[in-house]
């Protein structure tokens, strides 16, 4: 079973990712969620998630900050990190990437757009 | 400075249907101002600071019961279940989306941006008209939804626009 943890301020942004994930064949997942960048941090070092999907703007530590964490943690560092946000375009997309995030996404999330970034992910 | 007003009408027009749309199967239609039944007691407001490339605010507000149906909507759940947390939580996260994606819409590509987070007004508080330089109203399910922007200086946005 995969074991996913969300890390959004919004609880409905992380319901909605939840449900999304669901669609696209997270069904039997195990969810975890975060409210923010520590608390994901906190439940990551537990236990190493299949994936994490976080928001960039978020109180406490933000998604970057939060990216920056697990790609320097050498027990964290292979976990991919899917990128949800509103402060998305190309040049923030690059810049993601270019820091270890694996896929970017910007709101409204919708199953279609999981399904394109996730699409490696769904086929191991 | 006309131009302007156009293009962040037509850009806010696609960008609220999309958020609606996606979020909660809700269509939307501009309407005039005098078109809204308002009644300012039932509508519910959020801000958000955009703090860069330019300083500005943007401001959403919703009928209450359209808040009402897109939580029931979204969350699958009874009207006498929705509790406070979730209406401010799905106005805060609508205004979050909207803002994201309009600033995407305008900005060209190799510009970034940054937001604050959406914060939510309170019922009493003193509006801020006389920085309001755009504002669009919509019905959503015959309901009423306004976008406020307030800036120092718009004309700085005009410089960043890819159009």
């Amino acid at each position: 079973m995969k074991r996913i943890v969300i890390a959004d301020d919004s609880g409905t942004a992380r319901m909605m990712i939840r449900r999304c994930l669901e669609i696209v064949g997270f069904s039997e997942a195990e969810f975890e969620e975060a409210k923010d960048g520590r608390e994901a941090l906190a439940l990551m070092k537990k236990n190493p998630p299949d994936l994490l999907v976080s928001d960039l703007n978020m109180p406490s530590m933000d998604g970057e900050t939060l990216l920056q964490w697990v790609k320097a943690s050498p027990k964290l560092v292979n976990v991919p990190v899917l990128v949800i946000s509103s402060v998305t375009n190309p040049a923030k997309t690059a810049e993601l990437k270019q820091k270890g995030a694996f896929a970017v996404i910007g709101k409204p999330v919708n199953p279609a757009l999981l399904n394109e970034a996730l699409a490696p992910i769904l086929s191991e | 400075m006309e131009e302007l007003q156009h293009l962040l009408g037509e850009k806010l027009s696609g960008v609220v249907d999309e958020t609606f749309e996606t979020m909660a199967f809700i269509n939307t239609e501009e309407v005039d101002e005098d078109q809204l039944p308002v009644n300012e007691e039932q509508l519910r407001e959020a801000r958000l600071l955009v703090t860069s490339p330019i300083v500005m605010e943007i401001h959403l507000h919703l009928a209450e019961e359209l808040l009402h149906q897109i939580v029931e909507t979204m969350y699958t759940i009874d009207e006498e279940d929705i509790t406070d947390e979730q209406i401010v939580d799905v106005l805060a996260e609508t205004l979050n989306t909207l803002a994201g994606r309009l600033m995407t819409e305008l900005l060209p590509p190799d510009q970034a941006f940054s937001l604050s987070l959406p914060e939510i007004v309170p019922n009493d508080h003193t509006p801020l008209d006389e920085n309001i330089v755009f504002s669009a109203f919509y019905l959503a399910d015959d309901l009423p939804v306004s976008i406020k922007i307030s800036a120092a200086a718009l004309e700085e946005l005009e410089g960043l626009l890819k159009h």
